[in-house]
């Protein structure tokens, strides 16, 4: 049927090519890591026995008679073997699709595969530098439940020393969390440290910066560093380029592969593993939301 | 439409093993529908509907098909794996399925095979109205 003025079919209709609805999550752990390339599958490392020598066999160190035997004192190394994982994903789009979609559907799949592959190799990074939050060998403080940053008795709340003592736990084992020490927090509990009055308050060894602009670029000495890929309820002091080592034998790759008349293969892949290092170069903060 | 399946791995070279089957002009495809070989016309596929019980299945259908868009043909994913719905009791891990209405799937019986019913082998438990893991172009 022909139409008419008055009638749907002969309105306009705009369209915007312009994807919106999201925001792209930044991915930001990869920063925390000494980056080395590698050539081999298996990447092996030695980890040293933390704990300083002492005589054994009730030899003292101190306090060698003379013409004794020196007390017998040897350090001891723990073999450690990583293996590389591969993280990739594609997807096949069709000629017609690519040539005629209003949305420009080439251009948005290589974008979101590779951010894809992206995000897996953050969430590794995360979980290997948290022992994903089951503690072994990292340090740990656990928060008191009715402690927490956003406990409902306000006067409970003490992140300031929450973190000092994850602080404590690393320099304990001789790490230095001052130099180039970095804070892990999801957005929640950013919200809760800076909005917390010992923190606000804290100017005479403090900027004004929470209050007058909410940019925050160190707080007890530590880069703040705020992902939505720290698991909720968890925060973490890790030292940067220290703790963690991610070997990587290629790097995030994407590629367009043309199908002519068929269609396009988009296919993004990194290679490469996380490995903790120094474990006690990481102290986890446990129950930080209540 | 409801409950098409969706892609969690495709198998081949080409990606899939996409085939070109014929279709009706009128009919509408969703990306997904589990079609099954019907109609008078050589490999002419269908939307699987709510009452197939032992009907033949032809694959998944690789893009969406607008009724009346002019085109009598569309690709059908053959081989790899797809999230599917099952429709009635409980699958067992490594039982074959087939199609038991609109996009859902039951427990194939020896006779399927004869019919060519069977939709693919289950790879993960597959409870009642669960979306689950099937390897389709596995028999």
């Amino acid at each position: 049927m022909a139409d008419t003025t008055g009638m749907a079919d002969i309105r306009g209709l705009n369209i915007d090519k312009v994807v919106t609805g999201f925001a792209l999550r930044e991915y930001v752990f990869k920063q925390l890591m000494v980056v080395q390339s590698s050539s081999s599958w298996q990447d092996r490392y030695f980890q040293e026995t933390a704990t300083d020598l002492t005589g054994s066999g009730g030899m003292s160190i101190e306090g060698v008679p003379r013409l004794a035997a020196f007390p017998h004192a040897e350090p001891s190394w723990t073999q450690q073997n990583a293996y590389m994982k591969k993280h990739g994903a594609e997807t096949r789009i069709s000629w017609e699709d690519a040539k005629t979609n209003d949305v420009d559907v080439v251009a948005r799949s290589l974008l979101r595969i590779a951010r894809a592959v992206a995000k897996s190799v953050d969430t590794e990074i995360w979980d290997i530098l948290t022992e994903s939050r089951s503690v072994v060998n990292i340090n740990s403080v656990t928060i008191a439940a009715g402690d927490e940053w956003d406990s409902a008795t306000i006067a409970n709340r003490d992140p300031i020393q929450d973190i000092l003592n994850a602080k404590k736990e690393i320099a304990t084992q001789d790490y230095n969390p001052d130099k180039n020490g970095y804070l892990l927090l999801n957005p929640k509990d950013y919200a809760n440290l800076l909005g917390n009055a010992n923190v606000r308050n804290a100017g005479q060894f403090y900027t004004d910066d929470v209050t007058r602009n909410g940019n925050v670029g160190f707080l007890l000495g530590l880069k703040v560093l705020v992902s939505n890929n720290v698991t909720a309820d968890y925060a973490a002091v890790v030292i940067g380029k220290e703790a963690g080592t991610w070997k990587s034998v290629q790097g995030l790759t994407t590629q367009t592969i043309e199908d002519p008349g068929i269609g396009y293969t988009i296919r993004s892949w990194e290679i490469g593993c996380a490995q903790l290092r120094n474990p006690k170069a990481v102290c986890l903060i446990i129950n930080t939301a209540a | 439409m409801a409950n098409e399946a969706v892609i969690v791995s495709l198998y081949g070279q080409p990606k899939g093993c996409p085939v070109n089957f014929k279709c009706a002009d009128g009919v509408a495809i969703e990306k997904g529908t589990l079609l099954k070989l019907s109609g008078g016309a050589l490999t002419e596929v269908t939307p699987s509907v709510a009452t197939d019980a032992n009907v033949p299945f032809a694959g998944i259908a690789a893009a969406e098909k607008v009724a009346n868009d002019g085109s009598t043909t569309i690709g059908v994913w053959t081989k790899g794996i797809f999230d599917i719905t099952n429709n009635a009791v409980e699958i067992d891990i490594g039982k074959m399925c087939k199609i038991s209405g609109a996009n859902l799937v039951r427990a194939a019986a020896d006779g399927d095979y004869e019919a060519g019913a069977v939709v693919g082998k289950v790879l993960e438990p597959m409870a009642a109205s669960e979306v689950a893991q099937v390897a389709i172009g596995t028999y």
